[in-house]
């Protein structure tokens, strides 16, 4: 009764704030937690961040002004292009890559086939993996006397230095990106998959298109709105690719000979190990300009090929 | 339904409570101080039973730091607590890795301890950027006797005619061999007169595909860290005033040939690749490797692992210039500029690199105490009845042994260096292209610290 009682007060007294916010009251109140931890943990330090761009600091001194010193040190520094390219690489494989193979892993796992829920689990598990332990198992799998190497051997080939050989080194780890993040973009694709509705396939059938034909012409364009989304997705998430790079690459050095180093990765090494945090910073605000432009040229190009935007 | 409404809204905002209150441990802490504050001033007016209020330092290391049981350190500590009861030392052990970046966050973040073990570069890159004091002042008002620690090792801590660090341990390099392989092979022991060519023949001897399948199994040696090759020639990353890269040196070019060849011309010592599959810690542990360099730290373990073969040590070869050298490594403890105990500090920091510290530590086999006394009595009666025999041979090695270059920013300079040298070492470019590429990215780092 006393309980009741009380929400009835609290009912009064929300009554009488009610009045001038009204609908927005509710609105407001909702979002204000997750914006209080976005303010304190990402507004904050980025503007914080975007200062310490300026400046010279190695965390043991005062940071000191330097004005745009350390963008321009992206111009000069010889280890900057090859981040940038390595970073470049990374994405251009990664995505395009990613975005096939789990369409095709999605349109297989979206028919009546047996062991169904087997292996859409069997697909995310890798998603869910720490990538520590992706990468300790991909380090063995790849090694010289790895499973790979003894299977290559096995077919009467060469073994390959998959991760010390500089021509292979950045390709390897990309391809564990490949595998550990597909899952990801098969549960998407798949829940836009079972959104196409049935009777538009029945209908282009009955106009004599062929399985192909429907899925080209009805299904793709239906599902191009979640294409777009991975797509935005993974060109963002690759270009901060770091913790395979690290967890990866020899001595964790982003090597051979920087054959590894991506972006993400040469920033960690400048702010923690170089002590060159205005380098870092401004190191971090390239990528984020670079990711903002891609992101806008993605985001004018959907009205070419996304259905419902043009 | 409006009910419901209701409760998730306050549910809500209970949390966001419990939120803000996680945010502010500021607060919580401040309310049992105010509550300290009346019975502190009950008592001055009682007849003081206790000594003068105990001051506290914070301090933090990485010293004998393992994961598996508590450390050595902790015990040095107690020794000083049970020592100096007047000083309260809230000490903390922490591994290695993360460490440095753990106390630049906290000094950056104004939560400095007071006393920090830090190794060579760190202790340099600290004392570059004032962030440690330089001990002489206090080292001369306390009459503080540096003789007893060996020379080499204070050496290594003093920068510009500050002593910016006290030595706590130390430890060089010197040549295992696995005594069985050389039986087999029927060659004579190495000793400390080896020159760089019988080294490099006696580890083609020892250099075998035990089982004819084309890749090899058994090593002569093992390569040491690079900056060795660079030491062993007495050559320079730098010139003396760290204004220009020196690399492109004919001597410095020769070193580095040197360890390349090692591993690509005369195929002795194991790849990168081969040592993805086994370090080579492990491969000599295996009796895969003859000739094998290292440091003390690998006593207690090969002591332990070791069952199936017979292992001595003697000293590291002379270089390709018959310049005898060794790596010299060392861990210091060093007071933070930021330290409003400085005296306490020193007094902690004398303990436990003196000898009752050096003492401890010794006695758990952490490498080598800098303490003369300490390492002559207790390391080699330490080493009574384990292996390996000649345990003389880190003393011997202290005469010859030199340490890396340092600079404010080496860590990165080595990563440069280091990363040129993987690709020589896979044979993708030659090595005076290497050292032409490191120099090329290091000139523009010198010249801005200058």
């Amino acid at each position: 009764m006393a309980q009741s009682q009380s929400i009835q007060q609290l009912k009064i007294f929300f009554a009488k704030v009610k009045k001038p916010v009204d609908k927005y009251f509710w609105a407001y109140a909702f979002i204000f937690p997750s914006m209080l931890i976005i303010i304190a943990f990402k507004l904050i330090p980025l503007i914080v961040g975007l200062g310490i761009s300026f400046t010279d600091w190695n965390l043991l001194s005062s940071p000191e002004f330097i004005g745009l010193q350390n963008y321009a040190r992206l111009f000069i520094d010889p280890t900057a292009p090859i981040v940038f390219k390595n970073t470049f690489y990374y994405s251009l494989l990664s995505v395009p890559l990613n975005l096939v193979i789990s369409l095709l892993l999605a349109v297989a796992l979206n028919q009546k086939i047996k062991g169904l829920s087997f292996f859409r689990t069997a697909y995310y598990i890798p998603v869910v993996t720490a990538s520590v332990a992706v990468s300790a198992i991909w380090v063995w799998l790849l090694s010289d006397f790895g499973m790979i190497n003894q299977f290559l051997n096995a077919i009467g080939l060469n073994s390959v230095n998959f991760l010390q050989d500089t021509r292979y080194a950045l390709t390897s780890i990309t391809l564990v990106d490949v595998w550990k993040n597909l899952g990801f973009n098969v549960v998407i694709f798949l829940a836009a998959l079972q959104d196409v509705p049935e009777d538009l396939r029945d209908a282009a059938n009955v106009d004599g298109a062929n399985a192909r034909g429907v899925f080209r012409h009805v299904t793709l364009p239906l599902i191009s709105p979640s294409i777009f989304f991975t797509a935005v997705m993974g060109v963002i998430g690759s270009l901060q690719a770091f913790d395979l790079v690290f967890n990866m690459s020899m001595k964790h050095e982003g090597g051979p000979a920087r054959a590894t180093s991506t972006i993400g990765f040469y920033i960690w090494q400048n702010a923690f190990k170089y002590s060159r945090m205005g380098y870092a910073a401004a190191l971090s605000f390239a990528l984020m300009g670079l990711l903002l432009v891609l992101t806008i040229i993605q985001w004018r190009m959907r009205r070419k090929w996304v259905y419902g935007e043009e | 339904m409006k009910n419901r409404k209701l409760l998730v809204v306050l549910s809500m905002l209970l949390a966001l409570g419990l939120l803000l209150a996680a945010c502010a441990p500021a607060a919580t802490t401040e309310a049992p101080v105010a509550t300290t504050e009346a019975p502190a001033a009950a008592t001055t007016i009682a007849p003081t039973a206790v000594a003068a209020e105990p001051v506290t330092i914070k301090v933090i290391s990485f010293l004998t730091y393992d994961e598996n049981k508590e450390g050595a350190e902790a015990a040095v500590v107690a020794a000083f607590q049970a020592a100096h009861p007047e000083i309260k030392v809230d000490f903390q052990l922490l591994p290695y890795a993360d460490y440095f970046t753990s106390l630049k966050t906290w000094i950056a973040g104004g939560t400095a301890p007071d006393v920090a073990s830090l190794d060579l570069s760190m202790l340099q890159e600290m004392a570059a950027a004032g962030s440690i004091v330089d001990l002489n002042p206090m080292i001369q008002s306390t009459k503080y006797d540096l003789s007893t620690y060996y020379q080499s090792t204070l050496d290594m801590f003093a920068n510009n005619g500050g002593q910016y660090g006290l030595p706590a341990s130390y430890s060089n390099v010197v040549m295992y061999y696995n005594k069985s392989l050389f039986d087999a092979a029927g060659l004579p022991y190495p000793d400390d007169k080896m020159d760089w060519k019988t080294f490099v023949d006696t580890a083609k001897k020892l250099t075998k595909d035990t089982n004819g399948d084309g890749t090899i199994e058994q090593f002569g040696t093992a390569r040491l860290w690079w900056p060795y090759y660079m030491l062993f020639v007495g050559a320079t990353p730098f010139n003396a005033d760290a204004t220009q890269c020196t690399l492109t040196d004919q001597k410095a070019i020769d070193g580095f040939q040197a360890m390349v060849d090692l591993t690509l011309t005369n195929k002795v010592a194991p790849s990168a690749n081969d040592l993805a599959a086994q370090d080579d810690w492990h491969m000599f542990e295996g009796g895969r490797i003859a000739m094998y360099p290292i440091g003390p730290w690998s006593i207690s373990e090969f002591n332990d692992v070791i069952k199936d073969f017979d292992w001595d040590a003697t000293t590291l070869p002379s270089g390709p210039t018959g310049e005898k050298v060794t790596f010299l490594f060392g861990n210091a403890y060093s007071v933070l500029s930021s330290s409003k105990q400085q005296d306490a500090a020193f007094t902690f920091m004398k303990f436990v690199t003196g000898a009752e510290g050096d003492q401890i530590r010794q006695d758990a086999g952490f490498e080598i105490a800098p303490i003369k006394t300490v390492a002559e009595g207790s390391f080699l009666k330490a080493m009574v009845g384990k292996k390996p025999a000649n345990a003389k041979v880190f003393l011997d090695s202290a005469a010859f042994a030199k340490s890396v270059p340092t600079h404010a920013r080496w860590s990165e300079i080595a990563d440069i260096i280091s990363g040129q040298l993987d690709s020589a070492l896979l044979g993708n470019i030659t090595v005076p292209v290497a050292m032409q590429n490191a120099c090329d990215a290091i000139n523009p780092i010198l010249a801005e610290t200058k």
